[in-house]
């Protein structure tokens, strides 16, 4: 029964992704094993991607699609339903509002099965911390396109080492501009080139 | 072989006839207010003295082969340019604060509707006041029509100086335009939900802006010196299209934007920012020695050389990281490398990847410029 779901949502079928989640909770299907299903159509979306079959357009599509099933499954999960991979907290840092990479790297590791602590676009560094220490997240991803934000990742990472925190995290970086130079410069752990790097970085961690 | 002056240089080069060193053209409009000691806002505010600091910025460091622009891109009214919101310092940023492309769904998508039956500029001045620009809504037509004249001005002061403009703005490629106004994200739902609309839609933005440059180009050449070398198209989200799609919204409107430049002898400079590594092959389908390539870092331009040479003359790729983060020897070593590379053969212009970065360290520009001026070790042709 999976089956057609998984498949719908690798071939970016989005009326029948609609139409398949639909019908599955109205026939009365547990709503864990759809999720399950959506993730494993997302996984192999990943797959395709990491082949080159699928570029990034793909990847903002398969976003949307599972966006749409998420939010049809909400109602049917309680709080604290649903067991995730861990916790990391993603944002793209002070001075830089550009969102197009971070809000693909959050789409792809909520897939991916992690819970995201989207702190948005131009964050502080002090939200970083105080979103690490209020959620106990073992991962940061910062987020930045311009040159100005490799200073605002540095002052984060800085600032988690001064509260104590920075043994606590893994923090990978990932933007335009960034290459293995940079990470050095801002004392992340990783780099990230893509949405799907930032996954397997997380799972790695976690 | 003479050394040549820096009109014939580019020429040269665009054409992938022998240089004596590869032409010089960095993007300086960003980094000269922070090197002449000038606020961004101020620069952002006053369009003379955005030209100015460029000025005096090209005759500090010696200066180089052409302006790429004449002027400040930066405005008020960036939407007319751009097709998105922006935010800029001295209004909705701090001071000196760098001005950032903001990514809204301004365009919705009923307005497919209106574009197709108005027209691209109809709809840009319609959906102003959604923007939130700092210009009054009834000043914009007004404050771009003031804008196409400061770039006339900017590029006679130039001139008077005996230095040459090399980029006025081009048509903005129907993607990127949609992309820009309507979000990425919508853009790539249109691409999935509704391709003839997008189709439609890009078919009409082509139709109308490709004449309307090639006007705003013969207009400024009769009005200066020399106009503009190159027409300026930039693009950088069409290569997170797959294949087919590829073609379809982005490709063929390229090719076609280019030959009509071209039968309008406007030379088209591709300033195709992101990583177009696996596309590297389109563009041996455009004409042969009349189109430049310019890549920005992202892309690996040594690969680029290796598919295009013989065919297009690239630009670049001096990267952001580089020039903020490395030291001048690094800077210098990575120049020799793109000119021992890149520039073989000739078909290559120095620049920097995209624009210098604001926070870039004066001596890494030096390093770039005096590089480029000193080190040239071929000198043969294809």
């Amino acid at each position: 029964m999976s089956d057609a779901l998984i498949t719908a949502i690798s071939e970016l079928e989005e009326a029948q992704v609609v139409d398949l989640v639909q019908e599955r909770l109205a026939a009365g299907a547990d709503p864990q094993a759809i999720l399950t299903a959506c993730r494993d159509g997302m996984a192999q979306v990943g797959k395709r991607y990491e082949a080159g079959e699928y570029y990034v357009s793909e990847l903002i599509m398969a976003g949307e699609l599972f966006k749409q099933a998420n939010a049809l499954l909400a109602p049917h999960f309680a709080v604290g339903d649903g067991a995730t991979k861990g916790k990391v907290v993603v944002g793209t840092v002070k001075g830089d509002i550009h969102d197009i990479g971070k809000d693909l790297v959050v789409g792809m590791l909520k897939a991916g099965g992690f819970e995201v602590i989207d702190l948005g676009v131009d964050v502080p560094v002090e939200a970083f911390v105080q979103a690490v220490k209020e959620s106990g997240a073992k991962v940061v991803g910062l987020s930045g396109l311009i040159t100005l934000s490799f200073d605002s990742m540095k002052e984060t990472v800085a600032a988690l080492e001064a509260a104590g925190l920075r043994s606590q995290v893994k923090v990978m970086v990932g933007g335009g501009s960034l290459t293995e130079k940079v990470r050095e410069y801002v004392g992340a752990d990783a780099l990230g080139s893509d949405a799907q790097a930032a996954v397997s970085l997380a799972n790695q961690w976690l | 072989m003479d050394e040549m002056n820096p009109r014939e240089r580019i020429d040269a080069a665009i054409t992938l006839q022998p240089v004596d060193r590869a032409p010089i053209i960095p993007l300086m409009d960003i980094v000269s207010p922070r090197l002449q000691g000038v606020k961004l806002a101020h620069v952002v505010k006053d369009l003379d003295l955005a030209r100015d600091v460029m000025i005096k910025t090209f005759e500090d460091l010696g200066g180089w082969d052409a302006t790429f622009f004449p002027g400040g891109l930066v405005t008020d009214v960036g939407w007319g340019i751009f097709a998105m919101a922006s935010k800029l310092p001295g209004y909705e940023l701090d001071e000196d604060d760098l001005w950032q492309l903001d990514e809204k769904e301004i365009m919705k998508v009923e307005d497919h509707d209106f574009i197709q039956k108005n027209g691209w500029n109809a709809y840009l001045a319609y959906a102003y006041p959604r923007v939130g620009a700092p210009c009054p809504p009834d000043r914009f037509i007004p404050r771009l029509i003031e804008m196409a004249a400061q770039g006339v001005k900017d590029t006679q002061v130039w001139e008077a100086k005996g230095i040459s403009v090399f980029a006025g703005l081009g048509p903005q490629p129907p993607f990127e335009a949609v992309s820009f106004t309507r979000s990425l994200k919508e853009t790539v739902g249109d691409v999935y939900r509704r391709p003839e609309v997008l189709e439609a839609t890009l078919d009409t933005i082509l139709a109308e802006t490709v004449p309307m440059s090639i006007g705003t180009f013969q207009d400024l050449k009769k009005a200066t010196q020399w106009g503009n070398r190159v027409a300026f198209l930039g693009a950088t989200r069409a290569p997170f299209l797959s294949p087919p799609n590829f073609e379809r919204f982005f490709w063929k409107y390229i090719k076609s934007a280019v030959n009509q430049l071209l039968e309008a002898g406007i030379t088209p400079m591709l300033h195709f920012d992101s990583n177009w590594d696996r596309y590297l092959e389109c563009f041996l389908e455009l004409p042969r020695a009349q189109v430049i390539l310019e890549l920005d870092g992202t892309t690996d331009i040594f690969k680029a050389k290796q598919v295009l040479k013989g065919h297009m003359c690239l630009m670049g790729d001096v990267p952001a990281s580089l020039l903020k983060l490395g030291a001048p020897e690094e800077v210098t070593a990575y120049v020799k490398k793109l000119i021992d590379v890149v520039g073989e053969g000739s078909g290559f212009i120095l620049s920097t990847g995209c624009d210098c970065p604001v926070d870039a360290k004066p001596e890494n520009v030096k390093a770039m410029i005096d590089t480029g001026k000193g080190y040239y070790p071929h000198h043969k042709v294809f």
